[in-house]
């Protein structure tokens, strides 16, 4: 009996304490579900993080009892998500491309869908790199081992910048030095840790890497690569309508393209 | 397609085989080490070997950029005398698997040779065997079982090592993508068909591997 005592007692402590922080955990679950909040679920580019962020504040304040959830991955990644039936409220893509496939599966609401910003593709080297390319076919030097873009089957900034390669000649070339990120801001990353040489990104991407990155080609030649148009748009049979073009209009407000302007992002006027 | 499957499929193996024989050079060094020398740090050294099988690969990912990569501790002094950068290169992908299959290798080995009888030890050295024959031809043939199943399991854990090779070795299409990081990247791009191909070639090979692995080590030992 001596000996067995001390374990039983260790071990009732034990499970005691485990059903207790596993009773905490659930208590607490409940305790934000009592609080009642509207959900209104965003799916977005990566590149629009920064922009869709502060937008998600302005828009709380004037909606305290909505709670926004913002995700943001590549847009095919997101275009997947959706077709899967992740619960998702607002779609906003960085390609036309990935908003066509889900319009065409009739789950976007009609009539929801605007273009609300533009962008760039620029060459992006590490901060400390002396290559300073002329055009884009200065990216076949021998110099530049390894080069980043976007996964071209999966993110937005990847297909463009594929086609940018592939319009200006160079991609056979260089296709055997390129390294795939999945997503934007990824491409960013790679350049900024100085693990590759160079990268195509978004001008956005570049302008908030401005203090590990330079941008050495400003602008990929015009008509290089379809136009980069990012979509916004409803997704059918979401909960909250209301929140939702609520949303949409804070994104269209003055404040709200006032926000992406600021991020770099080109804007339409009507 | 078709030519994009069967690389994938030669570098996975590849991969594979030079991690899991540098798992075996290290790994039995390093468990005889633990399982028959007493120093100070011990502990600590198989805490830290054991790290990467617990932690998320991404973790270990992590910490191998900071040490291998172009701006890394040691990635960075490479570099600079060689114009070398380990990362996006296959080497990369084997770095990454052999730093998650050691300790498989580790403990299996470990275990197996401190369940070899210490009588047997101590006449191999009573009869003027030194340590190193004693290890040779005594500790490790009669581990040999211990150490088989953690080569097995090192082999199997490289071929399927994704997280930490996706961020060291990148997602190079006809460079550094093994069969998990086709799988996954076929996967987000929506290639299902691809996807499958590639997805039953790693099943079938994962069984067959087994397979042999188990006859294998019946009948040796």
């Amino acid at each position: 009996m001596g000996f067995v005592r001390p374990v039983r007692i260790k071990s009732c402590t034990i499970i005691l304490t485990i059903s207790l922080l596993l009773a905490l955990c659930f208590m607490q679950v409940k305790g934000v579900e009592a609080f009642h909040y509207d959900e209104l679920s965003i799916s977005a580019a990566m590149s629009l993080k920064m922009p869709f962020e502060e937008i998600e504040k302005l828009f709380e304040e004037h909606h305290p009892d909505v709670d926004v959830l913002l995700n943001f991955n590549s847009s095919g990644k997101l275009r997947q998500q959706i077709e899967a039936g992740a619960p998702v409220d607002i779609f906003a893509s960085a390609s036309v491309k990935e908003m066509r496939r889900l319009l065409d599966k009739r789950m976007i609401a009609v009539g929801t869908m605007r273009i609300l910003a533009g962008n760039e593709i620029v060459v992006i080297v590490p901060g400390d790199s002396g290559f300073d390319p002329g055009s884009f076919s200065d990216l076949k030097d021998e110099s530049i081992k390894r080069i980043v873009i976007g996964n071209p089957d999966t993110t937005p900034v990847g297909m463009y910048s594929k086609e940018v390669l592939q319009s200006t000649g160079v991609w056979d070339a260089v296709k055997d030095r390129i390294v795939f990120a999945e997503h934007a801001r990824q491409v960013l990353d790679y350049v900024a840790r100085g693990e590759v040489d160079a990268g195509l990104a978004y001008s956005t991407d570049a302008m908030l890497g401005r203090r590990d990155v330079k941008v050495v080609i400003k602008k990929a030649p015009r008509g290089s690569h379809r136009e980069i148009k990012y979509p916004i748009g409803v997704v059918k049979g979401v909960n909250n309508r209301e929140a939702a073009d609520a949303f949409i209009a804070a994104v269209f407000s003055k404040e709200g393209r006032d926000i992406l302007r600021k991020y770099g992002f080109r804007i339409f006027e009507r | 397609m078709e030519s994009s499957l069967a690389f994938s499929l030669k570098l996975s193996l590849k991969v594979a085989s030079v991690a899991t024989l540098l798992v075996m050079l290290f790994g039995t060094g390093i468990a005889y080490v633990l399982a028959k020398k007493n120093f100070p740090g011990k502990e600590v050294m198989d805490i830290l070997l054991t790290l990467p099988l617990v932690m998320p690969p991404t973790v270990t990912g992590y910490y191998l950029i900071v040490i291998f990569g172009r701006n890394g501790y040691i990635g960075k002094i490479i570099y600079d005398m060689t114009g070398f950068s380990l990362m996006f290169t296959w080497y990369a992908a084997v770095l990454a698997s052999f730093v998650v299959a050691l300790p498989l290798m580790i403990k299996t080995t470990r275990a197996a040779i401190e369940s070899v009888d210490e009588k047997l030890i101590n006449a191999s050295y009573t009869l003027g065997r030194s340590e190193f024959e004693t290890a040779l031809k005594v500790i490790f043939p009669l581990a040999g079982k211990g150490i088989i199943a953690g080569v097995v399991l090192s082999f199997a854990r490289a071929l399927g090592e994704f997280g930490a090779t996706l961020m060291l070795a990148g997602n190079m299409p006809g460079r550094t993508d093994t069969m998990p990081i086709a799988i996954w990247s076929l996967a987000g791009g929506g290639d299902w068909p691809g996807a499958n191909r590639m997805v039953l070639m790693l099943t079938f090979m994962s069984v067959i591997f087994l397979y042999v692995a188990n006859r294998y080590s019946r009948r040796i030992i």
